[in-house]
């Protein structure tokens, strides 16, 4: 697999194939797991981290089917740009230092790092909301690896971690949201304390410590300890129905609003893409927000949902200058994503 | 526990510090600290907590596998091995209950046979040993080391006692 040819598309779930496609992009659901006789990725040497990563990569092409592996280490700090952006690494992997990796297959559905705070982090990504879909994928890849490392597991405290946040099931399920209605009307601060309220987290695009850029939410357990992986993939699961609803219904009152009409938005969002020659990665990402609510709600026939969620990660920084074919400064940098936007979106410059 | 410096009046003020790779602990009495100037070090506000807890039993306490104190896993949020979770059960069992209600894992268990606590502590145990004699450039030892590493870790696994 080639990381110049990956940027020029997205993983296969970001395509809108899922249920809910218009209001929820992905689920998202990951494992923590260690080896019992090492020391956590924090605690362990280069030596004992090129153990790990020794042995977990020659374990990993015995499961079917066997997931390409490219480590960090020496890889260039723009394409491990590149695997941030496209969620497969965390902020932390990409710029640390030491052996380390990620493995993904096509589609990039499934992928693990190993290395990062845990020795393992097994993650599944699906298209829409399918939180009952991807625990079964990732409960299969777990259940293949644990007969072939030796898991640190204690009948007590479940599967052991290096940090207690996430020891038990290590399991964090999140279902991304694009909440632009909820934003517009200010109910999100309520649906924020509703859900904090029954111990769900809610995050930005990029998970821990990101802001909501774009109107995106990723929505996840707390709990890791003393709940079963199939009771935590249910309260999440039905919750999120709700906040469907309560999304949809802003819309529809947007939509009808004669004050603030969504049309006027939709168009002034259409003129800036037209008449700017510069555009930061942040307005790029709200004006696709924009024209994802538009398509969403029948606004924008010639859109379509797939082809705005791949611009969301196009629009990026590491992406921009690796389908501009090399490294770009920052006034570089806000041309081109201009410029892509009107390409790709067929809209001419005015 | 008295004061390093004056041998008289109790130890208050708990402080570690790492200087070259080594882990070096003092523990002073208020007025030793500040005539040292050690008054200006910002508060350790989880060590703070430990002692008002009445834990300080636990800030005094090192996993013997990977070396990891209590306090600095309270400093920075993250534990060193997986069998700081039976070292540091007591002052553990607060937060877990604090972050998830509940303590008692519930969900899936390996379904294959899980490698032996003593062999896991004993391996992590050996790999801190080896880690120990490289940076102090005993290689011999290193190499011995490894040869032990590597025969234990061939031991087929068996059921967790």
């Amino acid at each position: 697999m080639n990381l110049d040819a990956l940027v020029k598309s997205s993983g296969e779930w970001l395509k809108a194939t899922g249920p809910e496609s218009t209001i929820v992009v992905s689920t998202r659901v990951r494992l923590a797991r260690n080896l019992a006789a090492y020391p956590f990725t924090s605690r362990a040497n280069n030596f004992q981290k090129g153990e790990i990563e020794g042995l977990v990569c020659d374990k990993l092409q015995q499961i079917v089917p066997p997931p390409d592996y490219f480590p960090l280490a020496n890889m260039p700090a723009l394409d491990r740009q590149v695997l941030f952006e496209r969620h497969l690494i965390s902020r932390d992997m990409a710029s640390g230092d030491g052996p380390r990796g990620v493995a993904f297959n096509t589609g990039e559905a499934i992928s693990l790092m190993v290395n990062e705070e845990d020795h393992l982090r097994l993650q599944v990504m699906r298209s829409g909301l399918d939180l009952q879909g991807a625990w079964s994928v990732i409960d299969d890849l777990d259940n293949q690896l644990e007969g072939k490392l030796p898991y640190a597991f204690s009948e007590e405290f479940g599967y052991l971690t290096a940090c207690p946040t996430n020891v038990g099931t290590g399991m964090r399920a999140s279902v991304m949201l694009h909440l632009p209605a909820l934003e517009h009307t200010r109910h999100i601060e309520q649906v924020y304390r509703a859900l904090q309220k029954i111990s769900l987290e809610v995050r930005g695009l990029y998970g821990e410590g990101s802001r909501a850029s774009g109107h995106f939410y990723q929505i996840s357990n707390q709990v890791t300890l003393g709940k079963s992986e199939p009771t935590i993939i249910k309260e999440l699961g039905g919750v999120i129905p709700e906040i469907i609803r309560y999304e949809n219904e802003a819309r529809q009152a947007w939509l009808a609003d004669t004050q603030q009409p969504l049309k006027d938005r939709i168009q002034r969002t259409r003129d800036t893409i037209a008449t700017e020659s510069q555009m930061t990665c942040e307005e790029a990402i709200e004006c696709l927000s924009i024209l994802r609510l538009a398509t969403a709600v029948g606004e924008a026939p010639t859109l379509e949902l797939a082809q705005l969620d791949e611009l969301f990660i196009q629009v990026q920084q590491a992406h921009l200058q690796k389908l501009m074919g090399g490294p770009l400064d920052s006034e570089e940098r806000n041309t081109a994503r201009a410029q892509l936007l009107r390409q790709k979106l067929n809209i001419a410059a005015a | 526990m008295k004061c390093d410096l004056c041998d008289i009046a109790p130890a208050t003020i708990h402080i570690t510090r790492i200087v070259d790779g080594k882990k070096c602990k003092s523990h002073l009495c208020q007025n030793c600290a500040a005539e040292n100037g050690q008054h200006k070090t910002p508060i350790n506000l989880p060590a703070l907590l430990q002692v008002l807890l009445g834990q300080n039993d636990m800030a005094q306490m090192d996993c013997p596998c990977c070396g990891i104190g209590f306090m600095e896993f309270r400093t920075n949020g993250r534990l060193g091995c997986p069998h700081d979770y039976e070292v540091f059960r007591k002052g553990l069992g607060g937060l877990l209950r604090r972050l998830h209600s509940k303590i008692a894992h519930k969900g899936k268990r390996p379904s294959r046979p899980i490698q032996d606590n003593v062999l896991s502590q004993k391996l992590l145990t050996l790999r801190r040993s080896m880690s120990q004699a490289v940076s102090s450039e005993r290689y011999e030892d290193a190499a011995l080391l490894k040869r032990e590493i590597q025969q234990l870790a061939q031991e087929p696994v068996s059921h967790e006692s």
